[in-house]
């Protein structure tokens, strides 16, 4: 009855795959040509690994106080002990002290190699309270004097790698638990503002723009100066994430609000409604799984800001304190120019919050992009 | 103010199916901080019209002045400001759609359905053609799965496309064909009613055409009845028996296709047909041409008595005061001049 | 034709514009899109080109091609364009580079475009005044008080309603036509030799439509300008083309005056699209005749004829095998084996 406009056609099998790929296959095909993202995918997986199985990851126990091994500097790893290979291994270091400035210095004994073990058995931890274990990741064997610190120790020799470990468990944990309150306020307040519209818009509408004018800093030291110091680290913790959700959702909101005021007038929400969907399978069935991709990478883009802004609080002093170890909380130990020009191993938990908001901002990069596989 | 009369539930003569009497909707214009309500958009102001069973009513008129919010108020995607629409159900029944709530709306949606203009937002991205033609189906609970699938391929098939494409996503296709698939989900689930919003503009010649027929055809198969909205003349005189011409949220005439293009009663319909150029280069060196002057009225604040007057060249002091009705006039005709008989107008088609 | 040689020496002298075999690809992943493959036209000094052809026959990339404009994406264009405006001088288009001085000249001074979408065109954050008076000073040499006269009296000259105040709005403030016409202002600010209108009237409505083609109409013979006028509404181009060029995938298949493409086609696309369309007045039965299929995705043109695949007169073994050579008539050109064979024999339809 119809034209043969189609039946000329052949149906090739390898585009076949393209035009009955499901959405998510095609937002992962975008998404995997987007090299970086893909890069700091891994680097986050990777980091979330070590965050998730700190105990077992990290050599020391983050508090362990070495007396006789104070700033000592990143143990170097070595191949080749004297023109022979062995493997990955570390010298043992002797300390001196310069008897007129009284500094303490290392210097690598060279003359035995201290091998790099795989699961080494080390301080005794819980595994998260199923079974008590002595095994590390990694490590090596000998007595106290034979350490690998990968990353140096502090002032009271702590290891600064087992305490970065450590540190990255809370910073990253109070990102996810922030963008985690920030997003149940955001797409509460969002999707409200977005769907009713009218005046209640208007008036989350002006909320937003209101704790969007007030400068971070001084709110986020009014709100932590509030918080007593005796107040148990735990409770801290949960309150400093809240505070930073509190003034983080106002993005999320916008767009959850900007996706639905933009779905609520594509012509697909209407041909449903007209076939006779409830509202509820409207939201369901057609606006949400067009907002999940970018909600998701709304969300991958907000924790770096969580994560900074844990990181700076802590800094500050305002926010998570010892014994709590974060990364802020761990840079506050770098904070004089002392310990920056002597050991600037200290420093490296700013590399790792530096690496790890870079790698955020371009997964949710790559998210973004991925998002709408259907553009173009 | 309608001179039409107000059929009721029992005086709806038998071969219409759609009634509508002084339809209105007002939008609220708001402002401000909390978004008050500072005035209206009259879109629509006081529209009358019947579709007859098996007929296919144009509309036409220029861009804002009321074509799709009139085919969403009939379907109901809108809430009414004013005015009243009776439907006739395919068991003769006859419902009055605008006191119905939305839920109650829903059964009968089964029976009126909608196409739109633009192929790509009227489908949603993320779901396949199973999933879209059938979601209608799915809503109503007809069939199991394997009877929609079953339906779906037949409906696929229906407009032309291979019942092999079920499995695919609307990316795969071009603006013609999703056009088509939108017009299987239409069909579904077997309605009485369609109305096509611009439903072909937004295709090339060939494609256009192509649909066209298609559309006919289901026509005759199905004896679907069409609310046919364009702004393209030439088509609608090709596959509308009669045509309405809207001007800012009003009715201002409407005929029989025929006539409408051989002798308009309404100046604005001379003037639409005047201002259409015609694939036709010897005949619009002939015709006679003055563009219309100025453009479309503000429809937040429309002109006093007449609202085509400001632009209209046959206006006389009692148009700026007073309101036309739409008469009926001679020939089954509606018009809304106060001087569509005095005028004479000349026509696009001798 | 095809002669890679031909330079401005023999160019006629009504000679404005000449397309000697331009190519322009795009190496993509899915492969190569010959976007134009080899098209020659030439414009005449004060005449008006029309270029139809269906959504994505590459009548928007020749003339961007003519701008040297083209997407980052396409490979370097292949062949010759040239271009003699009024100042007598001659440039070879196709040699200059996209940001070479003379390039920016011609573009600011020589030729003037206009595109469906003015926002695209209009910077947001300036005044339409400012930005023609940015290009009268520019190009023109004139003091600021000089060009915001100069500004002015462009904006009358377009018909914009109240130019002393709407010199001072920004785009956002001004309606699809007013815009529109505010773009016009701009591209002819310089008097230009030509202008390369580009769907300008497919976003407005059919009343604006007609106006902005009657300013344009108007512009052209005041001013003397030569219009490349590019549109895929058959109608439009039967208003305001003095001859017609017709595009099917990236190739010009029939050429001839506005009068031989509507009565006297010799290419069998040209006659089946223009069958296709739906006239005011003319009854051609109930179905529309149509084109089978539709147009190949450019990554798969169909070898020899690229319309053999849905031509009604093509003949295996010649037209899926032979590219048709460019047949001469007179004053028309078509790009079909068969061509002298058509003659007169469609022109039926009147
Ligand atoms: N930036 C680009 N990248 C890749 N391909 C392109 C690009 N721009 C255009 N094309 C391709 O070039 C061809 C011609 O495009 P063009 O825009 O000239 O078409 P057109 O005739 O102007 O169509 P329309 O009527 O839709 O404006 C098309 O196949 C198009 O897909
Ligand atoms: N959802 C809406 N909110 C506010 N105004 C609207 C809405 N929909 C339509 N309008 C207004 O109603 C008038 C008629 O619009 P519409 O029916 O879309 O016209 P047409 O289909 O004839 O182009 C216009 O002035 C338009 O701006
Ligand atoms: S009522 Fe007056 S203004 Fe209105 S259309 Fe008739 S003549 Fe024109
Ligand atoms: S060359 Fe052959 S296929 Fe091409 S238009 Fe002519 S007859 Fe048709
Ligand atoms: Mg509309
Ligand atoms: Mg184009």
């Amino acid at each position: 009855m119809t034209e043969q406009t189609l039946a000329a056609e052949p149906i090739n099998a390898k585009k076949e795959d393209l035009y009955s790929a499901k959405p998510w296959q095609l937002i992962w095909r975008r998404f995997s040509k987007h090299i970086l993202a893909v890069i700091s995918l891994w680097f986050l997986l990777i980091l979330a690994f070590c965050a998730i199985f700190a105990e077992f990851v990290a050599p020391y126990e983050p508090f362990k106080v070495e007396r006789l091994r104070t700033m000592a500097p990143p143990t170097g790893i070595h191949l080749f002990h004297e023109g022979q290979f062995v493997g990955p291994f570390v010298y043992a270091m002797e300390r001196t002290r310069d008897p007129e400035t009284t500094r303490v210095s290392y210097e690598p004994d060279t003359s035995e190699p201290l091998p790099i073990r795989l699961f080494v058995a080390s301080s005794d931890y819980s595994f998260f309270g199923l079974f008590k274990t002595d095994i590390h990741l990694f490590g090596v064997e000998g007595g106290r004097r034979d350490q690998i610190n990968l990353m140096g120790t502090d002032d009271l020799g702590r290891d600064v790698f087992s305490r970065l470990i450590h540190g990255a468990r809370v910073s990253l944990s109070a990102g996810l638990v922030g963008v985690a309150f920030a997003f149940v306020l955001g797409l509460t307040l969002g999707s409200i503002s977005g769907y009713f519209g009218g005046w209640i818009d208007g008036a989350i509408q002006r909320l937003m723009e209101l704790i969007r004018s007030i400068p971070t800093i001084p709110l986020w030291m009014g709100l932590a100066a509030a918080l007593p110091v005796v107040w148990d680290p735990l409770i801290v913790y949960v309150l400093i994430t809240f505070i930073l959700a509190l003034i983080g959702w106002t993005y999320l909101a916008r767009v959850v609000r900007g996706q639905f005021l933009a779905l609520r007038n594509e012509d697909y929400v209407l041909a449903a409604r007209l076939s006779g969907a409830s509202e509820y399978r409207i939201i369901t069935k057609h606006m949400l799984p067009s907002m999940t991709s970018y909600i998701i990478a709304a969300l991958t883009l907000a924790v770096p800001e969580m994560i900074l802004g844990e990181t700076a609080l802590s800094f500050l002093g305002l926010g998570l304190r010892p014994p709590v170890v974060s990364w802020g909380v761990l840079l506050q130990d770098a904070q004089n120019l002392r310990s920056i020009s002597l050991a600037p191993w200290l420093l490296a938990p700013g590399g790792a919050v530096v690496l790890t908001v870079l790698a955020f901002n371009f997964l949710g990069d790559g998210l973004r992009d991925a998002a709408d596989p259907y553009g173009q | 103010m309608s001179e039409l009369p107000i059929p009721n539930h029992a005086s709806l003569p038998d071969d219409v199916l759609f009634s509508v009497r002084g339809l209105k909707k007002y939008f609220p214009i708001q402002a401000g901080w909390l978004k008050k309500h500072v005035g209206d958009v009259k879109a629509i102001d006081d529209v009358s019209l019947d579709i007859k069973k098996g007929e296919t009513l144009g509309l036409v008129g220029e861009s804002g002045s009321g074509k799709s919010t009139v085919a969403r108020l009939m379907l109901r995607a809108y809430d009414l400001t004013d005015g009243q629409i009776l439907f006739r159900r395919s068991n003769n029944e006859i419902v009055d759609l605008s006191k119905l709530t939305d839920r109650e709306m829903r059964p009968l949606r089964a029976e009126m359905q909608m196409i739109f203009q633009d192929p790509y937002s009227s489908l949603n991205p993320r779901m396949t053609l199973l999933e879209l033609v059938g979601e209608p189906m799915v809503i109503h609970g007809v069939g199991n799965a394997g009877e929609i699938k079953d339906r779906v391929a037949e409906l696929l098939k229906v407009v032309g496309l291979r019942p092999e494409f079920i499995n695919r996503y609307p990316h795969a296709f071009s603006g013609g064909q999703r056009q088509r698939i939108g017009i299987a989900r239409a069909l579904a689930l077997n309605p009485s009613f369609i109305a096509a919003d611009e439903a072909v503009s937004a295709l090339d010649v060939s494609v256009a055409a192509q649909n066209i027929n298609l559309l006919q055809d289901l026509q005759e198969q199905f004896g679907l009845t069409y609310l046919f909205i364009t702004h393209d003349l030439g088509m609608v005189e090709h596959i509308a028996d009669r045509v309405g011409v809207m001007y800012l949220g009003r009715l201002m005439e409407v005929a029989p296709t025929e006539l409408l293009f051989s002798k308009p009663l309404h100046p604005y319909t001379e003037a639409l047909m005047a201002a259409v150029p015609q694939p036709d280069p010897r005949g619009n060196r002939t015709r006679k041409r003055v563009p219309l002057k100025g453009e479309i009225a503000n429809a937040a604040n429309p002109p006093s008595g007449c609202s085509f007057h400001p632009r209209c060249p046959y206006a006389q002091a009692k148009c700026s005061a007073e309101v036309p009705a739409l008469r009926t006039v001679a020939g089954g005709r509606q018009v809304r001049c106060h001087f569509a008989e005095e005028l004479s107008l000349v026509g696009a088609v001798a | 034709m095809g002669n890679k040689t031909m330079t401005n020496q023999n160019m006629p002298p009504e000679r404005l514009l000449e397309l000697d075999d331009v190519h322009v690809h795009f190496p993509l992943r899915e492969g190569l899109v010959k976007a134009v493959n080899g098209v020659s036209y030439h414009v005449n000094k004060g005449e008006v080109l029309g270029i139809v052809g269906e959504s994505g026959s590459g009548k928007s990339i020749t003339a961007r091609a003519i701008m040297r404009l083209l997407p980052k994406r396409a490979a370097a264009p292949e062949g010759g364009i040239t271009f003699r405006p009024r100042n007598g001088e001659t440039y070879e288009l196709s040699a200059l580079g996209r940001n070479s001085r003379a390039m920016r000249q011609v573009r600011g001074q020589h030729i003037g475009m206009i595109f469906q979408e003015p926002m695209t065109a209009l910077s947001p954050v300036h005044t339409i005044g400012a930005q023609i008076m940015r290009t009268v000073q520019l190009h023109m040499g004139l003091n600021r008080k000089a060009a915001r006269e100069r500004a002015i009296e462009l904006l009358a000259k377009v018909q914009m309603p109240r130019p002393n105040q709407l010199v001072d709005a920004f785009p956002h403030q001004l309606s699809g036509g007013m815009r529109q016409r505010a773009m016009i202002a701009l591209a002819i600010s310089c008097n230009p030799s030509l202008l390369i209108a580009d769907e300008p009237t497919t976003a407005l409505d059919v009343t604006t439509e007609a106006q902005i083609l009657e300013l344009l109409k108007e512009l052209q013979s005041e001013m003397g300008m030569a219009i490349i006028f590019i549109t895929h509404n058959f109608g439009v181009v039967a208003d305001i083309a003095d001859r017609v060029s017709v595009m099917y995938l990236g190739k010009i298949v029939e050429t001839a005056t506005v009068d031989d493409i509507f009565y006297a086609a010799k290419h069998p696309y040209t006659q089946a699209l223009l069958r296709s369309i739906p006239r005011l007045g003319v009854d051609q039965g109930r179905r529309l005749p149509t084109i089978p299929g539709m147009v190949p995705d450019p990554f798969s043109v169909p070898p020899g004829c690229a319309f053999n695949p849905r031509c009604t007169h093509a003949v295996a073994g010649i037209c899926d095998t032979q590219v048709p050579p460019e047949k001469i008539f007179g004053s028309q050109m078509s790009r079909c084996h068969f061509a002298d064979q058509f003659v007169a024999a469609e022109a039926a339809h009147v």
